[in-house]
């Protein structure tokens, strides 16, 4: 079945809390991202347009930084996150957390959003074959890190 | 990475979105998609239906069984006898909005009446379809027909009874239509019965090419209804 | 916003229901008067997309009505509706947001809202045979607004509803104009006399009068009388003026009229109201009335 509307909703923002940290703000963006998109495309928001909808998104949050330029606090700060399980992944996520803003962004929209990569190349605004390099990176950095190192 | 994907969930996750549900309630531009609209429609068919089509097929079958052991062709009659009788259980879905006073409704949505009537005759078409398959296939081993053969002499009936309802539905249109639409597959049915013990009829090689041919005059004819019917609703005549 | 009628027709056999009725509107609440058969029902149903017009054209912000991005936008009510039958409150609504392509979740959500909105929730979960015509009525006008729709046609919302009903209506209809153009149609002069931004009268199928209240009582502004008068003289006045009301009182009888001139010697010019606009209109109808 396509995906609702409402999990629409959670994946923007969570995309859009990745990116400014904020959960009011979050919010706010992610209601923006849905106004935008309906008042350009009148009625329908289909599965297909995900890659649309997250590009708006992102359009609104950069515009975002650049108005408050913020940026650099906000990544420092992180939201607390419920402890459990944390033990077993505190290798990934330090490692994760030591990559690059864009680098993470690529994480999530690919391998938690599940984004394809042509409509994730769109979405980051850069070509195929960019991403396919980046991508490579990440994971050799990631495997790095992993297996222990800096 | 894949393997990782809990992980990155986890790591990504923001804290509860607050504003959510006030958000969902008031954004009502989401669209559906045809395959979720149909399939809603399918919850919306009474139940009812669904029973009778199956209690048919089952009686269908067993008429066949008891009357002549051994005889497929009997089967083939049976079935074909009861043909008409699928005709009304679809025709009485699709009357379901004129006779419960909700087409007026049901034509300002932005679904409308008339994709509701296609996928619910869609709907219970398929299930007809789904049933016959293997009948088909069936009758066609038992007497040694060709699968077109019995595909053939059962669509007889139901086209011409699909027929005969839509010209009932557009003439007698009104409360009682869905009765004489009745009227018209008992009549079918009797009648088929009479014919085929009257002339045993099975089409045989050159007689095919006539049932062919029959049954593409009744699909135009069928069209012709549906598109004078289709605009006699646009006139909302029986509403003034 | 907006919301276009160009020079729609629509016949019916020997009848012109509409007659080239031509609209132009933006956001705001729009009242149309008229007598029952003056051809209310089917402009309404022509802006619906429930009928075909024979010509003209109807679009709102460049849809036009047969698109389904306009049924989108648009929440109806029409005078009269039936619905399948065990059906509660909530399924009926829950049907109709389907058919209105909203998803399960939402309507949901919105629906509850509507329900308690309509002051129907606690009804929620009962069937809808059980419900009075007022009831009834509060439901159909919660489905109209299922999909927040920007242009809300309404045919006789108040039909069936008491007074204080009305009254209720009248103040959500207030408050939903925000953003929205709110079409509705009544003979009911109270419905609209306060709440439209403009008022449009509709007499044999043609729009004869729209305006602001000020503006269309300007028509009869110094045209309404009062006066008592013997009986045989009230008979022949009845005749020639708009006989809006009329008692029977010690010496005579007691009435109001519109119409051009003193109706007698004595007579007292008084305010006119809408009321008075629209019998003096239909003056046929008027008279009927006693």
């Amino acid at each position: 079945m396509a995906i609702t509307l409402e999990e629409q909703y959670d994946k923007i923002y969570r995309y859009c809390y990745f990116h400014v940290k904020d959960q009011y703000l979050a919010e706010d963006l992610t209601q923006e991202t849905f106004f935008r998109y309906y008042r350009q495309e009148g009625v329908r928001i289909r599965v297909q347009e995900m890659a649309y909808l997250y590009t708006i998104a992102r359009n609104l949050c950069i515009d975002h930084y650049r108005k408050t330029k913020e940026e650099e606090k906000k990544e420092k700060e992180g939201e607390v996150r419920p402890l459990d399980d944390l033990a077993e992944y505190m290798d990934l996520y330090e490692a994760v957390g030591r990559l690059q803003k864009e680098q993470q962004e690529i994480l999530l929209l690919k391998y938690v959003d599940g984004l394809r990569t042509g409509e994730l190349a769109k979405v980051l605004g850069i070509s195929r074959f960019s991403l396919y390099r980046k991508e490579k990176e990440i994971l050799e950095l990631l495997k790095k890190k992993l297996e222990g190192g800096v | 990475m894949k393997k990782y994907q809990k992980e990155l969930e986890t790591y990504f996750q923001p804290p509860k979105p607050k504003r959510k549900e006030e958000f969902l309630g008031q954004f009502s531009y989401a669209d559906m998609g045809i395959g979720e609209f149909v399939f809603t429609q399918a919850g919306y068919i009474q139940k009812s239906s669904w029973i009778f089509s199956l209690l048919l097929f089952i009686m269908a079958a067993a008429a066949g069984r008891s009357i002549l052991p051994g005889g497929g062709f009997v089967f083939l009659r049976s079935f074909a006898v009861c043909m008409p009788f699928w005709v009304l259980i679809i025709a009485r879905e699709s009357a379901r909005s004129r006779s419960f006073h909700m087409m007026e409704l049901e034509l300002s949505t932005r679904h409308r009446l008339e994709e509701i009537i296609l996928a619910r005759i869609g709907i219970l078409g398929s299930l007809d379809v789904l049933l016959f398959i293997p009948v088909c296939i069936v009758l066609a081993g038992m007497e040694n027909l060709h699968v077109l053969q019995v595909v053939l002499y059962l669509m007889l009936p139901f086209l011409v009874t699909t027929f005969l309802s839509l010209f009932i539905a557009r003439v007698k249109d009104g409360k009682n239509t869905i009765w004489y639409c009745l009227a018209v597959s008992v009549f079918m049915s009797v009648g088929y019965q009479v014919f085929g013990i009257v002339f045993d009829v099975l089409p045989g090689i050159e007689k095919e090419g006539g049932a062919f041919l029959c049954c593409i005059i009744l699909c135009v004819g069928i069209g012709v209804q549906v598109k004078k019917l289709k605009e006699q609703m646009g006139e909302m005549a029986w509403n003034l | 916003m907006e919301f276009i009628i160009d020079r729609v027709t629509k016949q019916f056999k020997n009848k012109i229901a509409v007659d080239r009725v031509s609209l132009k509107m933006s956001s705001g609440i729009y009242g149309l008067l008229g007598a029952n058969g003056a051809g209310k029902t089917t402009l309404l149903r022509m802006m619906a997309g429930v009928i075909g017009m024979d010509t003209g054209e109807i679009s709102l912000d460049g849809d036009a009505v047969s698109s389904e991005n306009y049924r989108a936008n648009l929440g109806y009510l029409p005078q009269d509706f039936g619905y399948y039958p065990n059906f509660t409150a909530q399924e009926f609504l829950m049907y109709l947001a389907a058919l209105k392509g909203m998803q399960k979740a939402q309507a949901k959500v919105k629906a509850a809202q509507l329900l308690e909105l309509v002051h129907l929730n606690d009804v929620a979960k009962k069937k809808i045979k059980t419900f009075s015509g007022g009831m009834k009525q509060r439901l159909g006008i919660a489905q109209a607004l299922l999909n927040n729709p920007k242009l809300l046609i309404l045919d006789e919302p108040t039909a069936g509803l008491d007074p204080k009903e009305r009254v209720v209506f009248r103040n959500m209809i207030s408050r939903l104009k925000k953003d929205r153009i709110i079409f509705l149609s009544t003979h009911i002069v109270s419905d609209v006399e306060y709440i439209a931004d403009e008022i449009l009268v509709m007499k044999d199928g043609k729009i004869i009068h729209s305006g602001s209240l000020e503006e269309i009582i300007k028509v009869i502004k110094g045209k309404v009388w009062e006066c008592k008068v013997e009986r045989q003289e009230a008979e022949k006045l009845m005749g020639t003026y708009a006989l809006i009301n009329i008692r029977e009182e010690k010496g005579g009888v007691f009435l109001r009229l519109a119409g051009e001139g003193k109706p007698c010697e004595d007579a007292k010019e008084v305010d006119a109201v809408l009321e008075d606009l629209y019998l003096y209109y239909f003056n046929e109808e008027g008279r009927k009335m006693i």
